[in-house]
This record gives structure tokens, C-alpha cells and sequence, in this order.
């Protein structure tokens, strides 16, 4: 007996319809969800793009700011101290040096106007340009032992830092809280600072009272020294534990 | 996919080991697998798309209808002597199209490339097989017994694409389950 060749023929006709439908069908949904993909790819992109450009502008509009206040430390105060001083050296003359008092006026004067140029200069965002980061480590290292109750001591190799001037920046900003850190909280003698410029490598240890970090990692400070040294791509470590002192280690592969 | 993969043992032991190739003089082999095959699908497609009301409902129906089908076609006393196409044919459109509506959520929600998921293969196989089989086994009871056995050899090369994409999911799965232990590291 042979098969009814029009039934096989329709129903093979058929199947293959079927079939047909069901793939364009499992097409459609892969197209739709291989664009879905796509679009929230580009979303994310964007979202990425935009947040590297507010703080792009939030990091510019924060230079200009400081260097304002930098100038106006500098040209404004500057100059209304060095006028104060001019004044005092005319009116007092040679009473200045032997006057006891009158010479500790003018000193404070001195270590006022001083201070003011530096602060000028270190808020001065083109001040940093031409400024080896090094060589601003060892300044403040310097300012901070004459502030007095604690010996700092420093030690780099010659080389220059071959950072670029952003990363020259945020990486004194990172030294700075890390020292007013130690000044505020450690009650340590010493701190002794390593500079090494290949690979970049500067270890900060002060001989304090120490701290858990695990209890003080909600702190905005300690938040502050990750967040900056990871967007110029340096390793934070920090080691400390109550009783044994704290160190800094901040490193960047070559 | 431990239903799947009883899924998969049933049908091959079903219709490889137990049935005749034609599925004409065994009917009631045939006939008890087709509920078994409806209950492990049905299932699977539960686990894949969780909380799927919509699914669920469906499922549930499906089974009182093919199940209620069945019993009436073992009444009329032809469990042993036919088989159930009405049954096939509904449960096969239930569970094509539940695995349809799955398919079409899991594209709204995976945040993967689908073709690189496992249970997107699963769907497919069961859209594909179970829609297919409807014009079959629907033309099955309308010509001879030589139709029939001719047109029950489509219904071969359909389980052919069956094992075929059972051995890509299975494959995909070890991938997929690799990466996914890998990323959650």
C-alpha cells in the first residue's frame, strides 16, 4: 500500500511553515534583545562620559577657585603685609632691632608674610607646573618640623618625579592629608618619609599610637586618599594596628 | 535542567527502546509518555520563567485539558488502540506556547546575549518541536496506515533536531555555568 503522497507532501509543507514562523519568530526576540543590550551598553557609556565631564568641570571650576584665592593671598594680602612692614621699618627704624618687643612684632611679621607667599604659591594650580613633587614633600616636611613637637625626616633618591602636573597634584593633596592625619591624631615623635621616583614609591610611617582601619575606614579622609590615588591610578596601602604606629605606602607600577 | 534531562531520557527511551517507529501497534506506551512529557516540559518551563503568573495559569490549565483529553480518549476505549493526537496536538501548543511567552520575558530581562544562555536554547527547542508536531500528528488520522507511518517519519527527523539541540544546551550549560562560577568569584 502505498502512502498518500499530497497528505505527506502537506503535512511536510506545513511543518516546515511552522517551523519557519516559530524561527522568525525566535529571531525577532534575539534582534530585539541583541538591541536592548546595545542601547543600555551605549547608556552606560554615556552615563560614563558624563560623569568624567561634570567632574572634569567640578575639578577645573575647584583650580580656578583656589588659584583666585592663591593670587589675591599672594598680590593682595602679600603686598598689604610687605606694605605693613615697610612701614613699621620706616617709622621704627633702628628701634626694630633693639626693641625686643618691636623685633618680635617684626618677626611674626616676617613668618606671616612668609607663610602667605607660600600658601599663595600652594594653592596656585601654574605654580605646580614647573614644580617637582619631590621637592614639595621636602618643603613641607621642612614647614611642618618648625611648626615644632615633631621630627620629620626624609629621604628620596635624586631623580625627578616624571608625574605629570595633575598627578603631581592630587598626589600632594594625598601627602597632605595623610600628614595632617598624623598631626592631628597620632600623637607621634617621628615620621619618617622614603621618596623613590622608579617606580613611584613613597612610604610614610610615623611612629604614633596607631589605629584599627577596619573600624576607621568610614572616614571621609581615609575615603579621600583611595579615591584620589585611584583616579591617577597609584595603590594606596595603608598598615596600622593600635599601639604600632601607621604606614602609608603609596606605589605605581612602571 | 534535571528536567530537561529526564525530558530528554524519557522521550529517547520511549522512542527508541520502547515504542514501535511508527508508534502504531504500541499506542499506549506512547499515549502514557505524552502526559509524562507534558508534566516534565510543563515543568521546566515553570522553573525557567519563576513567578510567572501568567505561566503558571496556563500550565495548570494545559494539564486539566490534556489530562481530562486523555481520559476521555482512554473511555471511549482507544488508549490501546490509537493514539491520543488530540492530546499531542493540544499539549504541544500549550507547551509551545508557554515556552513562547517565556522566551519573549526572558529576552525583556536577561542582561546576557541569549544565545549564550542555556535556557533560551531550552524555549527554543520547545517552541520549535512542539509547534511543529501540530500539522503532523493533526494529518496523522486522516489518510491510511501508510500515510501515517510516512508522515510519522517527519515526526524522526523533528526528534533528530531534538537530541541535536539537547547536545548544544547541554554543552552551553557547562559554558555557562563555568563563567558564571568563574564571575562570582
Amino acid at each position: 500500500m502505498l502512502p498518500d503522497n499530497d497528505l505527506v507532501i502537506t503535512a511536510i509543507v506545513l511543518t516546515l511553515i511552522m517551523m519557519v514562523l516559530v524561527s522568525f519568530y525566535i529571531l525577532l526576540i534575539v534582534n530585539a534583545q541583541n538591541r536592548k543590550l546595545r542601547f543600555q551598553s551605549e547608556k552606560q557609556e554615556l552615563q560614563q562620559l558624563t560623569a568624567i565631564e561634570v567632574s572634569k568641570a567640578e575639578k577645573e571650576a575647584t583650580q580656578a577657585t583656589m588659584a583666585h584665592i592663591g593670587r589675591e593671598l599672594h598680590d593682595n594680602v602679600g603686598q598689604l603685609l610687605a606694605a605693613t612692614q615697610i612701614g613699621m621699618m620706616n617709622h621704627f627704624g633702628e628701634a626694630l632691632d633693639t626693641n625686643p618687643e618691636l623685633h618680635r612684632i617684626a618677626s611674626t611679621l616676617d613668618a606671616s608674610i612668609d607663610e602667605v607667599s607660600r600658601l599663595g604659591r600652594a594653592l596656585n594650580n601654574d605654580f605646580w607646573r614647573n614644580r617637582d613633587l619631590f621637592a614639595a614633600i621636602l618643603e613641607e616636611a621642612v614647614r611642618i618640623e618648625q611648626l615644632g613637637g615633631i621630627k620629620v625626616n626624609v629621604a628620596h633618591d635624586d631623580a625627578n618625579d616624571a608625574l605629570n602636573h595633575n598627578e603631581r597634584v592630587m598626589l600632594f593633596r594625598v601627602f597632605q592629608e595623610i600628614m595632617s592625619n598624623a598631626l592631628k591624631y597620632s600623637s607621634a615623635q617621628t615620621i619618617d618619609i622614603r621618596l623613590k621616583s622608579a617606580p613611584l614609591n613613597i612610604e610614610i610611617h610615623d611612629n604614633g599610637k596607631g589605629f584599627n582601619p577596619e573600624i576607621a575606614s568610614t572616614g571621609s579622609g581615609l575615603k579621600n586618599i583611595h579615591h584620589r590615588c585611584q583616579l591617577i591610578g597609584v595603590s594606596a596601602e595603608l598598615i596600622s594596628s593600635p599601639g604600632k604606629g601607621t604606614h602609608w605606602k603609596l606605589t605605581r607600577a612602571l | 535542567m534535571a528536567l530537561f534531562g529526564c525530558s530528554i531520557a524519557a522521550a529517547a527511551l520511549t522512542e527508541l527502546l520502547i515504542a514501535d517507529p511508527s508508534a502504531v501497534h504500541n499506542c499506549h506506551i506512547v499515549n502514557s509518555y505524552v502526559i509524562l512529557e507534558y508534566l516534565l516540559t510543563a515543568g521546566m518551563i515553570i522553573s525557567i520563567s519563576k513567578r510567572s503568573l501568567i505561566i503558571n495559569v496556563l500550565a495548570t490549565a494545559g494539564g486539566v485539558f490534556v489530562i481530562g483529553l486523555m481520559i476521555r480518549h482512554a473511555l471511549k476505549g482507544l488508549f490501546y488502540e490509537w493514539l491520543a493526537t488530540s492530546v499531542l496536538i493540544t499539549g504541544g501548543f500549550v507547551l509551545a506556547l508557554m515556552a513562547m511567552i517565556s522566551l519573549y520575558r526572558l529576552s525583556l530581562t536577561s542582561e546576557t546575549p541569549l544565545k549564550s544562555r542555556p535556557d533560551f536554547w531550552v524555549l527554543n527547542h520547545v517552541s520549535v518541536y512542539f509547534i511543529c508536531i501540530t500539522p503532523l500528528f493533526g494529518l496523522m488520522r486522516v489518510g491510511d496506515l501508510a500515510t501515517t507511518k510516512a508522515i510519522f517519519v517527519i515526526h524522526d527527523y523533528l526528534y533528530l533536531f531534538r537530541y541535536v539541540t539537547a547536545i548544544a544546551i547541554f554543552v552551553i550549560y557547562r559554558r555557562f555555568n563555568t563563567l558564571s562560577r568563574y564571575a562570582t568569584r
